[in-house]
C-alpha cells in the first residue's frame, strides 16, 4: 500500500493553516471560481479568457498534511524530521547572477516580442538559409503557454508599483508568471518575499494577490495600499 | 534533507520467510554486480561537461547572500547528521535530490533512460526493492530480451545473396508495422525479419513480465527494432538498452536493469554475454533467416530465406520458450498461495508479499529444467575421452541439469544410452535390453526446447570402423 | 525566465559579402551564429530583437576577413534556482519524470514527488495519488520549483521539485 511511505517524515505546513479552502485539498475549485478563478485582466474591457486552465491540483497546499500520516511506519520520529524537512527557503537570486544591464521579462512580454519576431520571420523567410531554430519555437511556445495577461503592459504597470516596496524585478516576474491566488501561495512560491523585512512586505503582498487574479478589487486595494492605487487607476483607464 | 531511507522490510515475519525459503529452496539473491560499473566508459561521455560545470558554478555560486545567516540558523536548529544529502544520483552532474553540483564518476549511467542521468548503487537497490514489491503484487517478473537471433534476424542490404533478391518485393509497409514481419529499414541499410510467433510472444509475455530490450547493437538500431516490435510502445517503453548503454564492453549486465536479480529472466542466444547472470538465462536457439547470418556463424547450408522457408510458427523457438516462461511464472507465484493457507486471513496478504520478495526465479528456472529429463538414467558410450572425468563434461552436466541421472556403468535401471556409434558394447546392450539408444543431440535438443524429445528422431548410426 | 539583454560579438565577414547588403549580411550571419546557442551566464539565446550598433570593421591580418564588433539586443531564456516554472512532462518512469519548459530539460526525481503519489507502470506510466485524484503522466502540465541548474553549449539541465506547497499538476491531459 505505501510504497513511498515510511520515509520517515511528515509534511509540515505550519504557515498554511489559514489558507482559504480553495487550496485545502487541491480539488476544490468552487472558491476559486467564485473569485473568477484565474481570470487576469488589468484592463476593464479585456475579454480574452485566460489561457491557462488551472484546476489547482497542487500538492497538498495546506491542511492535507494531517493525511500524510497514513502508512508511514518504520522510521518514526516525525517531529524531529518534520523540522528537518522544512528546507531553508531556496531564494531567487536572479539579480546577483546576471549583469546589471539585464532586464527580466514576464512570460507574456516575451510572448509578445517573440510573436512579433515570428511574424517577421515568416515574411522574411524567402532567405532559405535563415532557419528558425528549435529553441525559438520552444521558447515561443513556452512563453505563450504561460502568459495569462491580456495586456502585458498594464500588468507590468501594476507590478512595477511593488518595486517601491523592495520587491525585486525577478520576483515580480515570477509572481506574474505563476499568477498566485493567495498570500500563502505567494510566500510559498517566492519565499524571498518573507525576509528580511517580512512584516512590511507581507502587508503589501496581500494587495498584490487581491489585485492580480481578480481584476482589482479596487476598494480593498485602496484601503490597504493607498500609494499604489495610482498604478491601478492608470491601467483601469 | 536526505530522504533516501528505504521504506522496505518494515513489516516482515521472519518465521514465515524462513519457512517459505526452505519450502522453495530459494537461495539468497546474489550480490549485486553493480560495483563493477566500468569507469572508463563513463569518462568519455562526461569529462567535457564536468569541466564546464565547474567553470559555471564557480562564477555563479559565490553569492554573498544576506540570507546566509538565516540559513545557518536553520541548520543548527535541525538535527545535524541526517541533513547531509547522500546524493543518490545525478542529472547533468547535479544531485537529483538537493540540486547541488556533484562529481560522482562511480555511479551507473542510465543513458538509455535520459542523457545525463546517473544513479548510485544504493539508489538502484532502493528503486529495485520498491519496484519488485509492486511488480509481484501485479504478478509480474522482469524479462530481458535480446534482439538479434532471438526475436529477429537482420542483414545489411549489401550482404544479401542473389537468391535473396526476391525478398525486396515482399517487404511489408513501414506505415503499419504491427502486421508485417519483413522490413527494409533504409536509414540503417538493413533488412529485418521478425521471428515467427514474435507478436504473440510479446503480447503474452507482457502479461507476465515487465520487459526490456537489451542488444549489443547500437542505439539507433535498437530503437528502430523496438519500433518494429512494439509500434504502440506498450511493451518496452523507455526500457531499450543498447551497446552504448552497457557498463562493460562485450558484456551485458543486469546492473542497468531496474529489476532485482532474483526476479529477472533473460532470453538470449549468446551465453557468453551474460557471464555474471547465467542462472537467469534461458539460452535461445539462434534464428538465422538471412544467408549473411548463416555465414557469420559458419553454416555452409542454404539459409531459410534462400530456401524460401521459415521457422515454424506454432512449434518454433519462441512458442516453445513462451511455454517455459508460463511454467516458470506459474511456479514462482503459485506455490505461495498454498503456503498462505496456513495463516489467518489478515496475515495472508502480508506473508504473500514477503514470501515472494524472498523468492528466486533462478531457482525456479532450475526446478523447471530439472523436470525435462526427470526419471531418465543415462549412460554415455564413448562420448568422452577415457582420460577425463566424465562428470565434469558439459554434456554430462547438461543432462543432470535437465534432471537426468548419469552413470558410467550399465545396469537395469538405465533408461537411455547416448552414443555416437551403434557398434559399441553399451549400444549393443541397449538394443538387446530394449533401452533407448540415442545420439547426444537428444540431450542438446531437450536443453533448447525444455522438453524431452522423441527418441526416434535421434537414431544412432553404425560406424564403419567398428 | 526570459530576459532582455544586450550582448556584443565580433562578426567576421568575407569581403565578397560587402556592398549594399553589408548590414543585412552581417545581421543574418549573427542570427545564424547566435540564435539557439547557450551560455552559462545568459542561458539560451532565443531570438535577436535588435541591433544597437555595428562598429568599424577591422581587416584581419592575412585572411582578408573583416571583423565587425556588433552590439545586439536579444531575448534569452534561463532558469534560476528558486524559480517557479510551468513545464510539460515528457517522460515518466520509476526514477521520476522529465519535463520541458521551453528549451530546458528538467528532471524531477521520485524523491521530490509527494510521498502519496505512487508510480504506476503500463503503456502510460504515471504517478498517481492513492485516491486517484491527481495524476502525472506524459503531457501533463506541472508547476515545479527549480533547485539546480546547469548549462552546457547546447542544453540546459535542471533539477526540479514538486514536493512543496502549491506545486504539482496544473493540467491533466486526460481530463482536459
Amino acid at each position: 500500500m505505501s510504497e513511498k511511505g515510511g520515509k520517515g517524515f511528515s509534511l509540515p505546513k505550519p504557515s498554511l493553516k489559514s489558507t482559504p479552502p480553495s487550496s485545502k485539498d487541491g480539488k476544490d475549485d468552487s472558491s476559486t471560481k467564485s473569485k473568477k478563478g484565474r481570470r487576469v485582466q488589468f484592463d476593464s474591457e479585456g475579454s480574452r479568457e485566460p489561457k491557462s486552465n488551472f484546476s489547482s491540483k497542487f500538492y497538498r497546499p495546506a491542511a492535507a498534511s494531517g493525511k500524510a500520516d497514513w502508512g508511514k511506519g518504520g522510521k518514526g520520529d516525525t517531529i524531529a524530521n518534520a523540522k528537518k524537512k522544512e528546507p531553508q527557503p531556496l531564494e531567487l537570486k536572479i539579480e546577483q547572477e546576471l549583469p546589471k544591464s539585464v532586464k527580466c521579462m514576464m512570460d507574456c512580454e516575451a510572448a509578445d516580442i517573440l510573436q512579433g519576431i515570428q511574424e517577421q520571420m515568416v515574411m522574411l523567410s524567402k532567405d532559405p538559409t535563415i532557419k528558425i531554430p528549435v529553441s525559438f519555437d520552444k521558447g515561443l511556445q513556452y512563453a505563450n503557454s504561460t502568459s495569462r495577461y491580456t495586456h502585458p503592459q498594464s500588468g507590468r504597470h501594476v507590478l512595477e508599483t511593488l518595486k517601491k516596496y523592495g520587491v525585486k524585478d525577478g520576483e515580480i516576474c515570477v509572481i506574474a508568471n505563476v499568477c498566485p491566488e493567495t498570500t500563502d501561495e505567494v510566500f510559498a512560491l517566492v519565499p524571498s518575499l518573507k525576509v528580511p523585512n517580512g512584516t512590511v512586505k507581507l502587508l503589501k503582498i496581500d494587495f498584490l494577490v487581491f489585485c492580480l487574479p481578480d481584476c482589482l478589487s479596487v476598494s480593498v486595494f485602496q484601503e490597504c495600499f493607498p500609494e499604489a492605487i495610482w498604478g491601478c487607476q492608470l491601467c483601469l483607464d | 534533507m536526505s530522504i533516501a531511507d528505504s521504506p522496505l522490510h518494515s513489516s516482515s515475519s521472519d518465521d514465515f520467510v524462513g519457512f517459505l525459503e526452505s519450502a522453495l529452496d530459494s537461495g539468497s539473491p546474489g550480490s549485486s554486480p553493480d560495483e563493477e560499473a566500468d569507469d572508463d566508459s563513463d569518462i568519455e561521455i562526461d569529462s567535457n561537461s564536468a569541466k564546464r560545470r565547474k567553470v559555471e558554478f564557480g562564477s555563479t555560486e559565490e553569492i554573498p547572500g544576506s540570507t546566509s545567516e538565516v540559513f545557518v540558523e536553520e541548520l543548527s536548529e535541525a538535527s545535524t547528521k541526517e541533513d547531509i544529502c547522500t546524493h543518490p544520483g545525478s542529472f547533468g552532474d547535479m544531485c537529483i535530490v538537493c540540486g547541488q553540483p556533484v562529481d560522482d564518476k562511480s555511479s551507473v549511467i542510465f543513458g538509455y533512460i535520459h542523457k545525463g542521468l546517473r544513479l548510485n548503487n544504493d539508489e538502484i537497490d532502493r528503486l529495485r526493492k520498491t519496484d519488485i514489491k509492486k511488480s509481484l503484487r501485479h504478478k509480474k517478473l522482469y524479462l530481458v530480451l535480446d534482439l538479434d537471433h532471438t526475436l529477429l534476424n537482420s542483414t545489411h542490404l549489401n550482404h544479401m545473396s542473389a537468391e535473396e533478391e526476391y525478398l525486396h518485393s515482399q517487404i511489408d509497409s513501414l506505415q503499419d508495422v504491427s502486421k508485417g514481419s519483413l522490413f527494409r529499414v533504409d536509414i540503417m541499410h538493413m533488412m529485418t525479419k521478425l521471428r515467427p510467433f514474435v507478436r504473440t510472444f510479446l503480447k503474452e509475455a507482457s502479461e507476465m513480465f515487465e520487459m526490456y530490450i537489451y542488444t549489443m547493437g547500437e542505439r539507433a538500431y535498437a530503437l528502430e527494432m523496438a519500433r518494429l516490435l512494439d509500434p504502440r510502445k506498450e511493451y518496452f517503453g523507455d526500457r531499450v538498452i543498447s551497446r552504448d548503454d552497457g557498463t562493460q564492453k562485450h558484456q551485458k549486465g543486469l546492473d542497468i536493469v531496474l529489476g532485482q536479480d532474483n526476479a529477472v529472466v533473460i532470453l538470449d542466444d549468446t551465453e557468453n554475454a551474460w557471464t555474471k547472470h547465467k542462472d537467469n538465462l534461458i539460452l535461445m536457439e539462434r534464428y538465422h533467416f538471412f544467408s549473411s547470418s548463416c555465414k557469420q556463424f559458419g553454416f555452409r547450408c542454404k539459409s531459410l530465406s534462400e530456401l524460401r522457408s521459415d521457422e515454424s510458427e506454432p512449434e518454433g523457438a519462441l512458442a516453445t520458450v513462451l511455454e517455459v516462461l508460463k511454467r516458470v511464472h506459474n511456479m514462482f507465484f503459485h506455490a505461495s498461495n498454498t503456503l498462505c493457507l496456513y495463516d489467518g486471513k489478515k496475515l495472508h496478504f502480508l506473508c504473500l508479499e514477503d514470501n515472494l520478495v524472498e523468492r528466486d526465479v533462478r531457482q525456479v528456472l532450475k526446478t523447471v529444467k530439472k523436470d525435462v529429463l526427470k526419471g531418465c538414467k543415462i549412460v554415455f558410450s564413448h562420448e568422452f575421452p577415457s582420460n577425463v572425468d566424465a562428470e565434469n563434461q558439459p554434456l554430462w552436466k547438461m543432462a543432470e541439469q535437465l534432471g537426468a541421472s548419469c552413470s558410467t556403468q550399465v545396469d537395469p535401471s538405465v533408461t537411455h544410452v547416448v552414443s555416437g556409434d551403434a557398434g559399441t558394447e553399451k549400444s549393443k546392450w541397449a538394443v538387446k535390453e530394449k533401452k533407448f539408444l540415442v545420439n547426444k543431440q537428444w540431450i542438446e535438443a531437450a536443453n533448447y526446447m525444455w522438453q524431452k524429445q522423441a527418441e526416434e528422431k535421434f537414431p544412432v548410426k553404425q560406424m564403419k570402423a567398428t | 525566465m526570459f530576459f532582455h539583454i544586450v550582448l556584443e560579438r565580433n562578426m567576421q565577414l568575407h569581403p565578397r559579402h560587402f556592398g549594399r547588403n553589408l548590414r543585412e549580411n552581417l545581421v543574418s550571419k549573427l542570427m545564424k551564429d547566435v540564435e539557439g546557442t547557450c551560455s552559462g551566464q545568459h542561458g539560451f539565446v532565443v531570438a535577436i530583437t535588435g541591433i544597437e550598433n555595428i562598429g568599424k570593421g577591422m581587416i584581419r591580418d592575412g585572411t582578408g576577413f573583416v571583423s565587425f564588433p556588433m552590439k545586439y539586443q536579444c531575448v534569452v531564456f534561463r532558469p534560476f534556482k528558486g524559480e517557479i516554472l510551468e513545464a510539460v512532462v515528457t517522460m515518466v518512469n520509476k526514477m521520476g519524470f522529465f519535463a520541458e519548459a521551453g528549451p530546458v530539460q528538467i528532471f524531477v526525481s521520485n524523491h521530490l514527488i509527494p510521498d502519496d503519489m505512487e508510480f504506476q507502470t503500463g503503456d502510460m506510466p504515471n504517478y498517481t495519488t492513492s485516491d486517484g485524484s491527481v495524476k502525472i503522466q506524459k503531457d501533463s502540465e506541472v508547476r515545479l520549483k527549480i533547485i539546480g541548474t546547469r548549462v552546457d553549449a547546447t542544453e540546459i539541465f535542471c533539477i526540479g521539485t514538486i514536493k512543496d506547497d502549491f506545486l504539482g499538476v496544473i493540467n491533466d491531459p486526460t481530463t482536459a
